[in-house]
């Protein structure tokens, strides 16, 4: 009875039940939830946030979040084709990329870790500002119709799985055990639970904080990388809602606003039910733009449930 | 070179805030292997100078001497990596942490073999360490995977003090330990600072509880607005226990005693 109680504690597993009877649900609701191209297409709509999800999770777990990676995404997705179609060669162009999304991370990372400003207004100032330089480089339009070995680096297949899948749920098994061992990352639950008892004991708290916003940018310059191979294209619109849903799937998992709470587990089943909701909608012709209605709704309930079984636990 | 046995020996002590004057000309000295006692009533300047000793705060004049040294403490990491570990009231533990994590934040082991080269914590060892380390010191032991803000005021003092014990810390300044517990808890824990008496080289103790520092103390110092005003020796005071409080409360309150025979 007490392994009971303990486990519904967790919010883990709490999640991943909750992600098993929607799965179950819709198996049986619908003949067309448990075929191979419909978990395909879920896991393809995930896969950009996943990529993002890991490295935000930790963000959020020190105390931080990132409301620009919408835009570094885009930023990013660009840039790399333009750098591409200007002749560079495909390998010096990812890297280029990439280092561009470490130099936006770290110069956010040095503003709020350094010089102090609150993480909202600087990373809104960045999705605005990065949002502008993606357009100026775009030069008004999408841009697209690269040579084919580009689109590889999306579509390449280990086992009839595309490249952009595997490497967001590699990704996210990376960060996950990072996370949970890595003495580094671990750090970042006692900076987002006691800031000050952390640098008190050692931790390099600012060093901390400026990583966790140069890795975010960095692994939203990849989705960015991914995306842009995907399609072939890099496209004129960006991603402004990514933050949003990566966001959403964080606090889902467990992570709170505060930080010192969260792991890259519950942010991942956070992911899945959020595509799970979505593809459900899509399976039973409901209209799409309940998609929002139905995240939002989920997001309070859950996180209404966690409050109040917390005040009960500390109450005892 | 200092040949008394003062592990900390401040002279002169004087701390303002603007107009007010919470420290005045104050000496300060603790001995080596000795629990001492500060007390004083509100306002008498114990928050001042134990924030100055610990770092958190400087004087306007005064110089301090730690281990015969004389040193600047500029800030709380200063005091720390003198060997003092301060304790506050509100404890400064990782409340979303559990007590294994909290022991050892900032200072984990690194596992062997493969954990050593991916910097894995070794989080077995850690939980066994901690473990015996905090029933060295008291009995009452914390639930192990709970975070520690569901635990007692009693066994977050335990938490707290395993880990400055383990952090090699070798002067514990402990603020109110007894002031949000209950009898028993405060039993506990008055135990616990008798238990690890002997791991540390001196203990200072603030308090408003005159029956609880009597217990387990060697010496007190008094403040009273912002000035030194006295010292017991409780060697003096062998089984005088009520003269002991007696002369500690007239001290504070700078009150004589009345006399009810009229």
């Amino acid at each position: 009875m007490n392994f009971i109680k303990k486990i519904f504690r967790i919010r883990e597993f709490n999640l991943f039940l909750i992600v098993l009877i929607i799965i179950i649900t819709l198996t049986i609701r619908s003949p067309f939830f448990a075929t191979k191209a419909n978990m395909f297409g879920i896991l393809s709509s995930m896969s950009t946030e996943t990529i993002i999800a890991g490295a935000m999770t930790i963000l959020f777990i020190s105390g931080g979040f990132d409301l620009s990676v919408g835009s570094t995404l885009g930023l990013c997705a660009m840039i790399v084709v333009v750098l591409i179609k200007a002749g560079t060669p495909i390998p010096l162009a990812v890297v280029l990329t990439i280092l561009i999304g470490i130099i936006i991370g770290s110069i956010m990372g040095f503003v709020i870790s350094y010089i102090k400003i609150n993480p909202f207004i600087v990373t809104l100032s960045g999705f605005l500002i990065i949002r502008s330089l993606h357009l100026i480089i775009s030069g008004g339009t999408s841009i697209g119709n690269l040579q084919k070995p580009f689109s590889l680096i999306a579509r390449f297949k280990i086992l009839n799985v595309p490249m952009y899948i595997i490497f967001a749920f590699f990704s996210i098994l990376v960060f996950d055990a990072l996370l949970r061992n890595n003495v580094f990352f671990r750090n970042n639950y006692n900076l987002g639970g006691d800031e000050n008892s952390a640098s008190l004991l050692g931790i390099n708290v600012r060093k901390l904080k400026l990583f966790n916003y140069a890795l975010t940018s960095a692994m939203a310059s990849i989705a960015g990388i991914f995306l842009a191979s995907k399609f072939n294209n890099a496209n004129i619109e960006g991603s402004p809602d990514t933050a949003f849903q990566v966001i959403t799937a964080v606090i889902l998992g467990g992570a709170s606003l505060k930080g010192g709470r969260g792991s890259v587990t519950g942010t991942l089943f956070g992911l899945c039910i959020m595509a799970l909701i979505q593809n459900a909608l899509v399976l039973f012709n409901l209209n799409i733009l309940w998609n929002k209605i139905a995240i939002g709704l989920v997001l309070i309930i859950v996180v209404v449930l966690d409050s109040t079984m917390n005040r009960k636990r500390l109450n005892n | 070179m200092t040949t008394n046995n003062y592990i900390i020996e401040a002279k002169g002590l004087s701390k303002r805030f603007g107009a007010v004057c919470a420290l005045e000309g104050v000496d300060f000295e603790l001995k080596k292997g000795e629990v001492l006692g500060l007390v004083g009533d509100n306002g008498a300047g114990k928050s001042t100078l134990i924030k100055i000793l610990s770092g958190a705060i400087t004087p306007n004049e005064g110089t301090i001497k730690v281990y015969g040294k004389e040193v600047k403490m500029n800030n709380p990491r200063d005091a720390f990596n003198l060997g003092i570990e301060t304790i506050y009231q509100d404890l400064a533990l990782f409340n979303n942490l559990d007590f294994t994590r909290n022991i050892f934040s900032g200072r984990e082991y690194i596992g062997k073999g493969i954990a050593k080269i991916l910097k894995f914590a070794d989080k077995k060892r850690m939980r066994i360490e901690a473990l015996e380390g905090i029933k060295k010191i008291s009995i009452n032991l914390p639930k192990l995977d709970q975070n520690v803000e569901t635990l007692s005021g009693g066994q977050r003092q335990a938490v707290a003090i395993t880990r400055a014990i383990f952090w090699g810390r070798r002067i514990v300044i402990m603020d109110e330990p007894t002031a949000a517990l209950g009898v028993k808890e405060s039993k506990r824990v008055l135990e616990m600072i008798k238990e690890i008496k002997s791991n540390l080289d001196g203990i200072i103790i603030i308090t408003h509880n005159i029956e609880h520092i009597i217990k387990i103390a060697d010496r007190v110092v008094v403040l009273r607005t912002g000035n030194r005003v006295g010292t017991i020796d409780f060697k003096d005071y062998k089984n005088r226990t009520e003269d002991l409080h007696n002369d500690i409360v007239k001290l504070i309150t700078g009150a004589e005693l009345i006399s009810y025979d009229v």
